[in-house]
């Protein structure tokens, strides 16, 4: 038969810290690791750089003359325009679409998950 | 005969029909609903085709998907298909690995190898992915046999139970019922994203098979999660590309009337096929995106943009069948039960 001696209260805190310390060191070594990819000096994207251009803004209709002055005018507010725009636009087609699914029967609810 | 659709775009500051902005859109909001994708890489070279200026492509599109977005994560939410908990951490995740995948481009730039390299990982990823779908579509019972073979033997105590990487912390995800360590949710993540960066493309196609076999996702719930990615990264763009000046408002709304529309019905679709449909339609996409890849790299540009405008039609019209088939037979199951 073989004896097995127990460890003691003090023993086993001891292993539990150690278990704890080792995962913790783990987990910082694995999140220097993005740190790494800055090590490199940053680019610049293929993106054509148009913060200077001007549009022509005379004989537009209201609402093209409205995004051509901002356009010109302020960048910021024209990007800040875009953005809210799309949002609001994307939002309300999306009311009236559902609007139409829903009366010809295809609206939806929680669906079960079949692969 | 088509010019009394052309309308003025005053950023563009130029003519352009309204019909093939709506058209793009539209075909482009059924894909990105139905399979979670962003979908720049069918749009950019479907502009290109009908003259569109390249200066303002890739910002008019990102900021119609960002509207996009919007409509088609509202709905997957309401299916129950967004892990809210798992789409921040995508997104954690992504914007680490983007800038390492940047960082990538720039050093082989420097060295002079970025364009072919760049081309070469891109049709290597998309065939590989969409064959390894296929594959996997094509053995899915013979796993699923040998699965429940496996699980008997575990239960019987004649197998050793599964070992699996479970480095704490351990995160839940209860939407998607998997509990998963933080590593292998942030190494995906960095992993996807890193790639996004690489190829410089939104990411979507990559994420989404990402959240099916490596983090464990119901197909549906990828699509959806993914979906709720691409919306912050189109915001991101959106904002981003008008601070340059480089977005045409008036298109990117025409696009955002028909990708709305689109995106509704993709989604909608979702609900009649199943998982490993979903699976097998998105492997065929990306094969035929890997044939555009492949044909512009051996500088067919134009039979490039064509096959893949042809594959993003093509598959539209598989998924508006496949709605119209699933709803049908759903109206039939609730006038049998009614009777």
């Amino acid at each position: 038969m073989h004896y097995k001696p127990k460890n003691s209260g003090v023993e086993v805190i001891v292993v539990k810290t150690l278990k704890k310390l080792r995962i913790f060191l783990f987990n910082l070594l694995l999140l220097a690791l993005p740190a790494l990819a800055w090590a490199a000096e940053p680019g610049d994207k293929d993106v054509p750089d148009m913060a200077t251009r001007t549009v022509k803004v005379e004989g537009l209709g209201a609402i093209n003359a409205f995004f051509a002055s901002w356009y010109n005018s302020n960048k910021l507010v024209f990007a800040i325009l875009v953005t809210l725009v799309m949002g609001i636009v994307g939002a309300i087609i999306a009311i009236i679409t559902d609007l139409i699914l829903k009366a010809i029967g295809m609206e939806v609810s929680k669906i079960e998950h079949h692969e | 005969m088509l010019d009394i659709f052309n309308v003025y775009l005053p950023i563009a500051e130029r003519d352009f029909n309204a019909l093939i902005l709506i058209a793009i859109g539209f075909s482009v909001g059924v894909l990105g609903g139905f399979f979670g994708v962003g979908g720049a890489w069918v749009v950019t070279p479907a502009l290109n085709i009908f003259g569109f200026p390249m200066a303002y492509a890739i910002g008019t599109d990102l900021a119609h998907i960002f509207g996009k977005s919007i409509v088609a994560t509202a709905k997957h939410r309401k299916m129950g298909n967004v892990d809210i908990k798992l789409g921040i951490w995508s997104i954690i995740g992504s914007v680490i690995g983007v800038e390492a995948g940047a960082q990538s481009v720039m050093f082989l730039t420097r060295v002079g190898l970025a364009g072919p390299v760049v081309r070469y990982v891109y049709m290597f990823l998309l065939f590989g992915l969409g064959i390894y779908m296929i594959y996997d579509y094509a053995t899915k019972e013979q796993r699923a046999a040998a699965a429940a073979a496996k699980a008997a033997a575990r239960a019987a105590g004649t197998l050793p139970p599964r070992k699996a990487w479970n480095l704490p912390p351990m995160m839940h995800f209860p939407t998607s019922g998997i509990t998963i360590s933080f590593w292998t949710v942030m190494g995906v993540f960095f992993f996807t994203g890193y790639l996004s960066g690489f190829l410089g493309v939104g990411g979507g196609f990559i994420r989404m098979p990402a959240l099916i076999y490596l983090i464990g996702c119901p197909t549906a719930i990828a699509v959806g999660t993914d979906l709720f990615s691409v919306l912050f990264a189109g915001a991101y763009g959106c904002l981003t590309y008008g601070l340059k000046g480089a977005v045409d408002i008036v298109a990117a709304i025409y696009m955002l009337v028909g990708a709305s529309v689109g995106a509704q019905i993709g989604v909608t679709a979702v609900k009649y096929v199943r998982g490993y449909g979903i699976r097998l339609l998105f492997a065929i996409m990306i094969i035929l995106a890997g044939v555009s890849v492949a044909l512009k790299q051996f500088n067919f540009s134009y039979a490039a943009a064509w096959v893949v405008m042809c594959a993003a039609l093509g598959m539209c019209v598989v998924i508006i069948i496949r709605l119209w088939i699933g709803f049908k037979k759903e109206q039939a199951e609730k006038l049998g039960l009614g009777h």
